[in-house]
């Protein structure tokens, strides 16, 4: 998706804002494949994270006549859409609770120990196993290149909370990996 | 796994997230379009969300960076141009205001440095030293400039190739100027100050050529100098008359008379232009201060520093 100023997105958005619902479609399924992860990646599951975007998208429909800097639009809607997952996350307090992690079912297409070469929907599912407090921290710091501060500001912990969450998550990646593919090993 | 490892596949994990974009299924857009439907805002409402970047969240300095080097230079330009304007209207302003003030004490702008005196009042004294005004003419001018040197109290002058000696006060008016009061004149060493010419010669003053008010372009007429004329119809005082009454043969005594002369003058100085100063400016001008806000009166009090029995008790 080039962040170049788009005369398409231009027209698209030109439409958006004269209330023209099939250019509003569009306009959402064009940028649903890249927003969609931005919310999946801090949710725990695709249903929650589509409701999440869904709410962001109002709000972007809504500002739309605030737009003006359309070189750097992708940007703007990520920003929203993050934003409004973590107000979300906030409201529910899911930073600071201590949910079960899901089971994970281990791709058995990937050798053991190889975290570097995993693919996108694996990853994916290796974040959703984790408790929500880790993941949050763990997303924010990896994908979105949150500086701790940064982070405690958003979920309202202490920088050393964020530290050791991001530890912790990390460890835990590892380990439920690595011991989930021994027993896919075993049972090959 | 050290630091290094998890920087290695956590920034794989970076780019392969990048790269995933999961395509929108139709039940994604019609819980979207659900959601439209039951929340369209009225046409021409603004939004406000705290989720919304704007570009009001630009501070001035970061719109400051982004100008070039030439907008700069157009900007100072115009800034330095713009103080410079407001520099030279307010001075032309100030200086008008001084220009009113004065005239209102009614003095007479001059024409050149140095400037010429002018002379309002004329008095006399009696034999008993009392002062009188005996005339109150139009202004007489003379240009020479009076200076007196401490630690004497008197200058002296040359009027008509004659010296003159003159008393003078100095006093600083509210405007600046510079008031020289003569109190006295000596003419030829001689003081004629409380003895009243009777030879009527060296005492007499004629103010006989002054020109008239408002020709100053005249230059410095002749006034206070010594004439032979008298200026003034002689008055004879009783202690200087000689006493004819009786007694021997009247010893012929020449008829003695005292005439009117110029002791006491008011020298004015023309307008100089400075910063108004002194308490009678300021009492004048005080209530038309407050009113245009550019006068404060603050109240003394022991916050400001200026409580007079604390000052006086130490």
């Amino acid at each position: 998706m080039s962040s170049q100023p788009d005369t398409s997105n231009a027209t698209l958005i030109a439409a958006c804002k004269a209330g023209d619902r099939r250019a509003q479609e569009a306009f959402y399924k064009h940028f649903f494949p890249r927003l969609l992860p931005v919310t999946l990646r801090l949710l725990r599951n695709r249903e929650e994270a589509v409701a999440v975007l869904n709410q962001g998208m109002l709000k972007i429909f809504r500002a739309l006549e605030e737009y003006r800097e359309e070189e750097k639009l992708e940007a703007w809607l990520v920003t929203i859409v993050r934003r409004t997952t973590l107000n979300f996350i906030r409201d529910e307090g899911r930073a600071r609770r201590r949910f079960k992690p899901e089971a994970y079912d281990p791709p058995a297409s990937v050798a053991n120990g190889a975290l570097d070469r995993l693919q996108a929907e694996d990853i994916m599912k290796l974040l959703h196993a984790l408790p929500d407090y880790l993941r949050i921290v763990f997303s924010l710091s990896v994908f979105d290149c949150l500086a701790h501060k940064e982070i405690a500001t958003e979920l309202d912990i202490t920088v050393a909370a964020s530290r050791w969450r991001l530890a912790k998550a990390r460890e835990l990646l590892r380990d439920h990996y690595t011991s989930v593919n021994r027993i896919n090993e075993f049972l090959s | 796994m050290s630091t290094l490892e998890n920087h290695n596949w956590e920034e794989h994990w970076r780019e392969e997230v990048d790269q995933y974009t999961p395509p929108p299924n139709a039940v994604d857009w019609a819980g979207m379009s659900q959601l439209l439907d039951g929340a369209s805002a009225p046409q021409g409402h603004r939004i406000i969300d705290e989720d919304i970047p704007t570009q009001a969240t630009r501070s001035p300095w970061q719109l400051l960076s982004q100008i070039s080097w030439n907008q700069w230079l157009l900007l100072t330009i115009t800034v330095l141009g713009l103080g410079y304007w407001l520099g030279i209207s307010q001075s032309a302003l100030i200086t008008q205001e001084m220009d009113d003030a004065y005239q209102k004490v009614d003095t007479i702008p001059g024409l050149n440095f140095p400037p010429n005196y002018r002379v309002n009042e004329y008095y006399t004294y009696d034999e008993d030293g009392q002062r009188s005004v005996v005339q109150l003419r139009d202004t007489t001018f003379f240009s020479q400039r009076i200076v007196r040197r401490a630690p004497r109290n008197y200058t002296t002058t040359t009027i008509d190739e004659k010296l003159v000696y003159v008393d003078t006060v100095y006093t600083l008016g509210a405007k600046g100027n510079l008031h020289v009061r003569y109190d006295s004149v000596y003419s030829n060493g001689v003081s004629i100050r409380s003895i009243p010419a009777r030879d009527g010669e060296e005492g007499e003053h004629s103010n006989a050529h002054q020109p008239a008010k408002g020709d100053l372009a005249d230059g410095p007429s002749p006034a206070f100098v010594p004439s032979s004329a008298p200026a003034a119809p002689p008055t004879i005082f009783p202690s200087v008359t000689q006493d004819t009454s009786g007694g021997e043969a009247p010893t012929p005594v020449p008829e003695k008379t005292s005439t009117s002369i110029t002791l006491g003058v008011i020298v004015e100085p023309l307008p100089i232009h400075s910063i108004p100063l002194g308490a009678d400016y300021w009492s004048y001008h005080v209530e038309e201060l407050l009113k245009s806000g550019r006068l404060k009166v603050q109240r003394i009090s022991l916050e400001n520093g200026h409580f007079p029995p604390i000052r006086q008790r130490f």
